[in-house]
């Protein structure tokens, strides 16, 4: 074969594999999305000193997160209302900023007012896939479940569509960016509202936490299972779950 | 699970090499995707290892720009590899890995565009026990037999087409149930197996299996879920928890005996609620405990017993030797869709025999008096109290509620005082005898209706008030003295009878619009109309001389008030700032009328009424606010009526209806702080009110020191209070040190013998808690100094601070064998008071109780109250130029052997009502 030809064959493949690429791309690598979480407080504290500041009319609680992400950093952050709302404190606001490429992760849990920082590596969950699928925003998501433990399950919807493998309240790890995170029970619902394609500014991205101390989830867990439960009111409460780690 | 392969391959491929090493070996799986054409490679394909055995992700990767892949990351296992992309149908291969076949290629794998799925439909039907309603499956229970204890998970497993697994989890016709709902509600919580495992069979009318759309669209689950829905039978809707406790000595130890006795009893049936509650006792323990009020329902003996979610010291009575009785009965329903209607009937019986004894000292700018007292007081209080409340929402913007209540009040009091009087020297100048007797009854009703409108734009509301309050109250009065006189040897007696009948009517009209202006700010407008009318006719019949009326003690007097009142106030509000200001203009147009003597005293005010606030918010644990308020009270129909009390004949009262409204401006500050982590935590908090035109009593002392009063306005009285406390917690909790302080200023001006008499009291207190806190043990050492520094511009004499210190200590003590032991001992140091009141008391309570049973709902505990023998109700009073210590005779110790038993349908073990603390 002639050199020449074999050369144009080879630039036109290769010109029309980058085109078909141009064109057919149709994958998501960086973006904002807003989540909106729904929490049933009723279901959500067992406590029954809680439930008896839970009715009808406040069960339900809508919050809206912010979450900006590219392939290596995801930023999931509170969008704190104009106005606190009396049952506020029932709910967590923490944000997490995932590094990918460090296998990182710096959360800063809110306890009632006091930031505390979190750095750790990122968590290794045992996702088991589903074949059940369905559209969220418009992307096509699969859901994936995670048995956390004995008595809680929780859902999570991903969309191979958008590459990274983050999202929001510091899930990660499926082969997608997840869209919709659930309790079983439904007592927590974080949903996409809009997802915009979009490259976020970098204060957006980063957190300078100055002089703050950091712990690990390790520590952190320890640090208040061993104090909190001193506490006259805090025997038979489960606070590492409660106040952080409601997933 | 089972995934729908539109295409699949099984992969063997035998690579024929042995290897030896096992422990490291992973899978290494790779490959390149094109799409249909076989020609351009597809980048950023999404590529899953899904393990077969239990569906676990085991590893996933994107293809490369060239459309390649590669998986290492997991051990060797079976498992679907998917290869997925937008816009193509997804592919999965079935690979048999193990160490021996653990490289895989797949160098082509083509994927095909999308075609559409079919869903297969399930259509299923029997015989009349099982048949179709709409969409919704529904099984006739009865037709399934079961045994005679089973459970609904029993009955499940018999319905064809569902089935329960090892962990409860319920399918039907292969599809997993999301959710159990019982009558369309959900059971207790999120567990479905709650409801199958616990609700009795026999309960069950109906198994209905239908889908249904998540209720709200923003709910995570799926969208249409498949539902278990539970109709009951009307029987099975019903459950009760209760509790009985008795506890007495027999007469052990003296010889009435000391008992209590409390049954607590909650029935509810569908919507509706039932409770039932008794107490009953001679001890000082006079009201359940603010744990029981909550978990029955018993909201208005909660609101009565003045106890508090933070402040639950008010179970006992400590003014004298009391017997209580209290029973009654609460209901409520609910009807429509949001309909909430209840009602409560409560009987209160209490008696109380109270004996005091006083030693005051009376201070006038030239000399001093004394008065020993010695009162004997017996009271018998019945009351009748009936509640109602309806509220429902009209419209989903329209929210109404009306809260009628009457109360039926009968009273018997019988009132013996002794009391001697002496002068500077110590010398009797007088004693006197007084005998007072008095029945009264009165019916009184206090009602509310509100009705709250919302509207289209957020914020904006409208609320109408309506309050009435009212009352009529008869009594009937005998009073016998004798007085005799030392100096001049002489006796005077007093006999009469009497009557005092009062009425009150107060109407409230309140409207209140809230306006928004933005999202940040919002007006607030309300407008009050007030219409008052009290009426007091008092006679006076003179025994001695054949009961005829004295007319100097004898009066009737009224008084009419109408008050229009408007305010407006605006509100800036953000998540950190909250900031309020306004203004009320209020005209109040009273007529005081004697209706013997004729004579009106018209009166007319106007007055403003501004208000300020502001709060800082930094977070939810730290907040900051400083409040300025201004508002007016009337003075009471007996400060007003103008003509003399007697019920004590050596201390007369005289209203004044000359008397105006007071104005009161009061300034609050707070400030408190709280760290979750550490459990650090700040309180602090200053008040400050002046008083202007306020009640000041004007008093005239005669030669003995017997006195009358009058109440007269006064400019000036001024209160100010400043407290802080904070708790820092060491050794990992286990202890925590609470130091906490307290100072008042207290100034206001009364008259003695016209010559204005200015009283200062200053009064500083302190203490530091300590709280140690172990698992099944628990112990709270404090203590409290305070010291009290009157001082009064007429007399020097009565300038005498006082002091009292009170040590106190706890210990709750969780044994093995669920035997529980608790103890509280408090001592208090009492001194610088006059002679005979400087008392040390230490007071001793100790409980030890023992629960029997699986359930623990039984148990036996003996209690020993004041176990010294030592307890003492010891007060002083300085009030202007009177210092008066008090003692009050109360119940000390007694012993108590308690039963208590808690029950519920369930026979499961009954929750006591934790506090936060």
């Amino acid at each position: 074969m002639n050199s020449k030809v074999g050369i144009k064959l080879t630039f036109f493949l290769f010109f029309f594999t980058w085109f078909a690429n141009i064109f057919g791309q149709q994958v998501i690598t960086h973006g904002k999305i807003v989540f909106e979480r729904r929490t049933n407080l009723e279901k959500r504290y067992k406590d029954g000193r809680m439930k008896r500041m839970i009715n009808e009319t406040n069960k339900i609680k809508m919050e809206s997160f912010s979450f900006y992400f590219n392939d290596t950093i995801s930023v999931f952050k509170p969008i704190l209302a104009n106005e606190e709302d009396p049952m506020g404190w029932m709910t967590s606001k923490n944000s997490y900023y995932q590094q990918l490429n460090e296998n990182s992760q710096l959360i800063v849990f809110n306890l009632f007012g006091q930031n505390i920082y979190i750095k750790d590596s990122l968590p290794t969950r045992s996702w088991k896939i589903t074949e059940n699928k369905r559209t969220i925003c418009g992307y096509e998501c699969r859901k994936a479940i995670y048995q956390k433990n004995d008595s809680t399950r929780i859902y999570a919807w991903y969309s191979p569509e958008i590459t990274p493998s983050v999202g929001p309240e510091g899930f990660c790890g499926l082969p997608g960016t997840i869209l919709g995170v659930a309790t079983e029970d439904g007592g927590i619902i974080y949903f996409a509202k809009t997802v915009e394609i979009s490259t976020a500014k970098k204060e957006d991205l980063i957190l300078e936490i100055g002089k703050n101390k950091t712990l690990t989830l390790a520590e952190l867990k320890r640090k208040i299972e061993s104090e909190m439960s001193n506490s006259s009111w805090g025997k038979g409460m489960n606070f590492f779950e409660d106040l952080f780690r409601w997933l | 699970m089972q995934f729908k392969l539109l295409t699949f391959f099984f992969v063997f491929l035998f690579l024929g090499i042995f290897v030896p090493n096992i422990n490291a070996q992973k899978m290494n799986v790779s490959g390149r995707v094109f799409d249909s054409t076989g020609i351009n490679p597809i980048e950023k394909a999404s590529v899953l290892a899904v393990r077969f055995k239990d569906s676990l992700l085991l590893g996933f990767t994107r293809t490369d720009f060239t459309g390649n892949f590669r998986l290492n990351s997991f051990p060797p296992d079976s498992f679907t590899l998917i290869i997925e992309y937008k816009g193509y149908d997804e592919k999965s291969f079935f690979i048999f890995g193990n160490n021996s076949n653990n490289e895989i290629n797949i160098p082509t794998i083509k994927l095909s565009a999308k075609s559409k799925d079919l869903e297969e439909i399930v259509i299923f039907s029997n015989k009349s026990a099982i048949f179709y309603r709409g969409d919704t499956l529904v099984y006739a229970a009865d037709s399934f037999k079961v045994n005679e204890n089973a459970v609904v998970e029993d009955l499940l497993k018999k319905l064809p087409g569902i089935k329960v697994d090892d962990n409860g989890k319920i399918s039907s016709q292969g599809k997993d149930i999301s959710k159990v709902l019982v009558d369309g509600d959900e059971f207790f919580g999120s567990d479905p197996t709650i409801a199958t495992k616990n609700l009795g069979a026999k309960g069950v009318e109906s198994v209905q299996i239908y889908e249904k759309d998540n209720e709200n669209a923003k709910a995570g689950e799926d969208e249409k879920i498949q539902v278990l829905d539970l109709k009951l039978k009307d029987s099975a809707k019903k459950g009760y928890f209760g509790k009985v406790s008795g506890a007495s000595d027999f007469g052990a130890f003296e010889e009435t005996a000391f008992y209590e006795g409390e049954l607590l009893f909650n029935k509810f049936s569908g919507k509706q609620k039932l409770s039932v509650f008794l107490l009953t006792s001679n001890t000082p323990k006079s009201n359940f405990k603010f744990g029981d009020m909550n978990k029955f329902g018993l909201e208005n003996e909660r609101n009565n017993s003045g106890m508090s979610m933070w402040n639950q010291n008010g179970q006992g009575n400590t003014s004298g030797v009391p017997r209580t009785l209290k029973t009654g009965i609460y209901f409520s329903d609910k009807f429509g869709k949001t309909g909430k209607i209840g009602f409560n009937y409560s009987y209160y019986e209490s008696k109380l025999a109270a004996y005091s004894s006083s030693l005051s000292q009376y201070f006038l700018a030239d000399s001093s008096y004394y008065t020993d007292d010695s009162l004997q007081n017996n009271s018998i209080n019945k009351s009748h109290r009936i509640n109602f409340n309806v509220s429902m929402n009209l419209d989903s913007l329209t929210y109404l509620e009306i809260k009628p209540g009457i109360t039926y009040d009968i009273a018997t009091t019988e009132n013996q005082t002794a009391s001697s009087f002496l002068g500077e020297t110590s010398l009797k100048s007088m004693e006197t005898f007084i005998n007072n007797n008095n029945d009264s009854k009165g019916i009184s009703s206090n009602s509310e209706a509100i009705l709250r409108r919302k509207f289209k734009k957020p914020k904006r509301e409208l609320e109408l008030k309506y309050l009435l309050v009212a009352s009529n109250n008869e009594t009937d009065g005998t009073l016998t003295n004798s007085t005799i006189f030392y100096q001049t040897p002489d006796t005077a007696l007093i006999n009469q009878t009497k009557i005092n009948d009062n009425s009150s009517t107060n109407q409230f009209g309140i409207v209140t619009y809230t306006e928004p202006l933005s999202k940040k700010v919002k007006l607030q407008f309300e407008y009050l109309y007030e219409n008052g009318f009290m009426k007091q006719n008092r006679k006076t019949y003179d025994a001695l001389l054949g009961g005829i009326e004295i007319a100097t003690l004898s009066n009737t007097f009224d008084n009419i008030r109408q008050q229009h009142r408007g305010t407006a106030v605006g509100i800036f509000e953000n998540r950190k700032h909250t900031i309020t200001g306004g203004l009320g203009f209020r005209n109040i147009d009273i007529q005081n009328r004697n209706l013997v003597s004729n004579i009106t005293i018209p009166q007319n005010f106007n007055n403003f009424l501004p208000q300020f606030s502001y709060q800082y918010k930094p977070s939810i644990s730290k907040r900051l606010s400083l409040v300025y308020t201004t508002n007016s009270a009337q003075p009471s129909i007996n400060e007003l009526q103008p003509v003399q009390d007697n019920s004590n004949p050596n201390r007369i009262q005289e209203g004044n209806p000359d008397l105006t409204p007071n104005y009161v401006h009061m300034v609050r500050f707070n400030f408190n702080t709280w760290s979750a982590m550490s459990g650090k935590y700040i309180w602090s908090g200053a008040t400050a009110s002046l008083t202007n035109n306020a009640f000041a009593n004007s008093t005239i002392y005669d030669a003995f020191g017997r006195t009358v009063s009058k109440t007269e306005n006064v400019n000036g009285n001024m209160f100010v209070t400043v407290f802080a406390g904070a708790g820092y917690p060491l050794f990992k909790r286990k202890l925590e040190i609470a130091p906490n302080m307290n100072a008042t200023y207290n100034k206001y001006t009364n008259f003695i013998n016209n010559q204005e008499n200015i009283t200062q009291n200053t009064s500083i207190s302190g203490g530091f808690d300590f709280e140690i806190n172990f698992d099944s043990l628990e112990i709270k050492v404090g203590n409290n100094f305070s010291y009290t520094n009157p001082v009064s511009s007429l007399s020097s004499v009565s300038n005498t601070p006082f002091t009292s210190q009170t040590y106190s200590f706890d210990i709750s003590w969780q044994l093995p064998f669920h035997i529980k032991f608790k103890a509280d001992a408090d001592y208090t140091i009492n001194s610088r008071r006059a002679q005979g009141f400087n008392r040390n008391i230490f007071v001793i309570n100790t409980e030890i109780s023992k629960s029997f049973t699986k359930t623990e709902n039984f148990i036996i505990g003996i209690s020993g109250n004041d176990l010294l023998n030592q307890n003492l109700n010891l007060q002083r009073q300085v009030n202007g130029n009177v210092i008066t210590d008090n003692y009050t005779r109360i119940i000390s110790r007694y012993f108590l052997l308690r039963l208590t038993y808690k029950f519920n349908n369930n026979k499961t073990k009954e929750d006591e009502f934790k506090g936060w603390h």
